[in-house]
C-alpha cells in the first residue's frame, strides 16, 4: 500500500515535470518565433514592421531577459527609418541594461553617431568627452578619438578632423581625405582681409577673376569721381557720392569674396560628405 | 492516469501545431493582439496601436476597441476615419456619450466650426447648453475661433467650473472687445500731426523720429525759400511730402500690424488653454 502510494505520487510529481517544462520550452519557441520574424523583417528593410514586431517581442518577454537585445533593434529601425529621436530614447534604455563593459561602451557610441546624424553635434561633442573621462573606457580611446574625428567632419572642421584621425593611423584614409578638405577650401576671414585692403583681391583669391575686375573698377570709378567733387570744392556732391555709392561698392566687394569663399567651402565639403556616404568603406554613423 | 496523459498530448499537439506558423503563433493571437495594443496605446505609439487593434475581427471587436481605434485616429490625425469610428459606436454603448465630445474636438481641429456647433444642435437639447458638459463647452470655445456673433458673456461662461472661468472670461472679452488699433484713426492723427498715429498705435520712439524729421525738411525748405535758394528749396519741400506721406502709410500699416499681433497672441493664448485642458475632455481610465 505504501509502496503504490509512493509510485503513484512519483508518477504525478512526473506528469507536472512535463507539462511545466512543455510550457517553459513552448514558451521559449513562441518568443524565438518571434525573434525571427521581427529579425527577418528588420533584414527586408521593413523597419516600421520590424519595429512593432520587435516591440511585441519585448512586450511578451515577461522576464525581460532580451530587454537590451530588443531595446537595441528597436533604436536601430528607428535610426534607419530616420527617426532619430526615438532611436536615441531606445538606445538609452537599451544602455540601461547591457550585458557587459563593450556593449555599454558601443551602445554609448551609437548614441553619438545618432546624434551626429540629427545634425546635435555639440551634444555630440559633449557624450565624447564624457566617454573620454570615464576610466572604464581607458581602453578604448582610439575608437573615441576616431568618432571624434567624424564629430569634426559634420561640424565642418575638416583640418580637426584630419588631426584626430592621425592620432589613431597617420596612414589613415579618412586623415588623408579630410587634410585635402582642408587645404583645398578658402578662409572665409583671408578672403575678407584681402578684400578690405584692395577690393577685389579676395575674389582673385577665390578664383572668381570677373567679379574681381568688376569690383575694383566700380570702387576706383565711384572713388575717382569723389576725390574728383571735392577738389573742385562741391563737397555736398563729394559726400553723397562717398557715402551713397563708394561704400556700398566697398561693403559690398567684402560680402562678395566672403560669400564666394563659403559657397566654393560648402560645395566642396558637401561633395565630400555625399563621398563618404557612398564610397566609404570603414565604420560611420 | 491515462485521461491525464491524453490531455498532455492534445495540448501539446495543440501547440505544436500553433508553433509551425509562426505569423499565427500565441503571440499574434486575438487576446494577445489585444494585450500587446493595449500595451503600444499606454505608451502613447497610437499609430501603431490602431493598427493592431484594426488586425481584429470586426465583428470581435466590441465597442471599448473601436473607441480605442478611434482615439489612437485622432491622436495621429487621421481625422475623417477616426470621426467615422467614433460615429459608429452603437446609441446603447457606455462609450457613445464619450464619442461625442470627441467628434466635436475632432471639428475642432479641422478647424470646421459651424460644423461643429451644427452637429452639437442635431444631437444634443440646446436646452442642455447651460450645462457643465465637455460638449457644451466646446460649443461655446468654438465661437471664439470664428467670425459669427459669440453669445453674451452671462450664457457663455455658465458651463465652465470655477477654475476655468477667469481665463474664459478673458478670452470672451478679447473676442467680443478687442483692443485693437483702428488704422483709420492712425492716419488721420499722423495727417494732423506727424509721427501721432505711431505713437498711438505705440511706437513712440518711431513716430518722435517721424515729427523730428518731417519738422526738419519743413523747415530747411521755408528757410531756402526765404533766401531765394529755390533749387534746394523744392528739393526739401519734396522730401518733407515724402516723409509725410510715407508717415501716413507707416501708421496705417503699424496699426494693421498691432491688430495682427493680437489677434495672433490671442490664438495663442487660446490654443494653449484648451490644450492644457484637453479640449475639456476628462482623462479615460484605460491606462493605470
Amino acid at each position: 500500500m505504501a509502496l503504490t502510494s509512493t509510485t503513484l505520487t512519483f508518477r504525478k510529481l512526473l506528469i507536472i515535470v512535463f507539462v511545466l517544462a512543455n510550457n517553459y520550452v513552448f514558451a521559449q519557441t513562441y518568443l524565438q518565433a518571434q525573434y525571427n520574424y521581427a529579425t527577418q523583417l528588420y533584414n527586408d528593410e521593413q523597419y516600421f514592421d520590424a519595429i512593432t514586431e520587435f516591440k511585441r517581442f519585448q512586450f511578451f518577454d515577461s522576464l525581460n531577459q532580451y530587454s537590451y537585445f530588443t531595446n537595441k533593434s528597436i533604436a536601430m529601425s528607428y535610426k534607419q527609418g530616420g527617426k532619430f529621436d526615438e532611436a536615441i530614447y531606445y538606445y538609452s534604455l537599451a544602455e540601461l541594461n547591457t550585458p557587459n563593459i563593450d556593449s555599454l561602451f558601443n551602445t554609448k557610441i551609437e548614441i553619438i553617431k545618432t546624434n551626429l546624424l540629427r545634425r546635435t553635434i555639440y551634444r555630440a561633442f559633449d557624450l565624447l568627452n564624457d566617454l573620454n573621462n570615464d576610466e572604464r573606457f581607458n581602453s578604448k580611446k582610439d575608437q573615441i578619438t576616431y568618432w571624434k574625428g567624424w564629430a569634426y567632419i559634420f561640424n565642418n572642421e575638416w583640418e580637426k578632423a584630419s588631426e584626430e584621425f592621425a592620432k589613431v593611423d597617420i596612414n589613415n584614409q579618412l586623415k588623408q581625405i579630410c587634410a585635402n578638405v582642408a587645404e583645398s577650401q578658402y578662409s572665409e576671414s583671408t578672403a575678407k582681409i584681402l578684400s578690405y585692403i584692395l577690393p577685389g583681391a579676395g575674389q582673385f583669391y577665390t578664383g572668381n577673376y570677373i567679379s574681381g575686375i568688376l569690383s575694383f573698377s566700380w570702387v576706383a570709378l565711384w572713388t575717382y569721381i569723389a576725390v574728383e567733387a571735392f577738389l573742385a570744392d562741391r563737397i555736398f556732391d563729394g559726400l553723397l557720392v562717398t557715402n551713397f555709392l563708394v561704400f556700398r561698392f566697398y561693403n559690398g566687394n567684402i560680402q562678395n569674396a566672403e560669400n564666394f569663399a563659403n559657397e566654393y567651402n560648402s560645395e566642396i565639403s558637401n561633395w565630400t560628405l555625399n563621398y563618404l556616404q557612398h564610397n566609404y568603406r570603414g565604420p560611420k554613423p | 492516469m491515462t485521461k491525464l496523459t491524453l490531455i498532455v498530448l492534445s495540448v501539446t499537439s495543440f501547440v505544436y501545431a500553433q508553433t509551425i506558423d509562426s505569423n499565427s503563433s500565441v503571440l499574434h493571437r486575438k487576446e494577445n493582439i489585444i494585450k500587446f495594443a493595449d500595451h503600444l496605446f499606454c505608451e502613447k505609439d497610437y499609430l501603431r496601436s490602431a493598427n493592431e487593434y484594426l488586425r481584429i475581427d470586426e465583428a470581435l471587436r466590441g465597442d471599448v476597441i473601436d473607441f480605442k481605434i478611434a482615439l489612437s485616429l485622432s491622436a495621429i490625425g487621421d481625422y475623417s476615419i477616426a470621426k467615422n469610428t467614433f460615429g459608429q459606436i452603437n446609441e446603447s454603448s457606455a462609450y457613445y456619450s464619450l464619442s461625442k465630445p470627441e467628434i466635436m474636438k475632432i471639428f475642432f481641429l479641422e478647424e470646421e466650426y459651424s460644423e461643429l456647433r451644427k452637429y452639437y444642435s442635431a444631437h444634443n437639447n440646446l436646452s442642455l447648453l447651460q450645462s457643465e458638459s465637455p460638449e457644451s463647452k466646446l460649443y461655446f470655445v468654438s465661437y471664439l475661433k470664428d467670425n459669427e456673433n459669440i453669445p453674451s458673456l452671462q450664457d457663455f461662461t455658465r458651463p465652465f467650473n470655477l477654475d476655468e472661468r477667469e481665463e474664459v472670461n478673458f478670452l470672451h472679452q478679447m473676442k467680443a472687445d478687442p483692443p485693437s488699433k483702428s488704422p483709420i484713426t492712425a492716419s488721420i492723427l499722423s495727417a494732423l500731426i506727424p509721427g501721432a498715429g505711431k505713437i498711438y498705435t505705440g511706437e513712440i520712439s518711431d513716430g518722435v523720429i517721424a515729427l523730428i524729421t518731417t519738422g526738419l525738411f519743413a523747415f530747411l525748405a521755408y528757410d531756402n525759400f526765404q533766401a531765394d535758394h529755390n533749387f534746394r528749396a523744392w528739393l526739401f519741400t519734396g522730401l518733407a511730402a515724402m516723409f509725410y506721406a510715407g508717415n501716413i502709410y507707416g501708421s496705417y500699416s503699424s496699426a494693421q500690424l498691432y491688430n495682427a499681433r493680437i489677434k495672433f497672441e490671442f490664438n495663442l493664448r487660446l490654443d494653449s488653454f484648451l490644450k492644457s485642458k484637453n479640449y475639456f475632455i476628462p482623462p479615460y481610465e484605460f491606462c493605470e
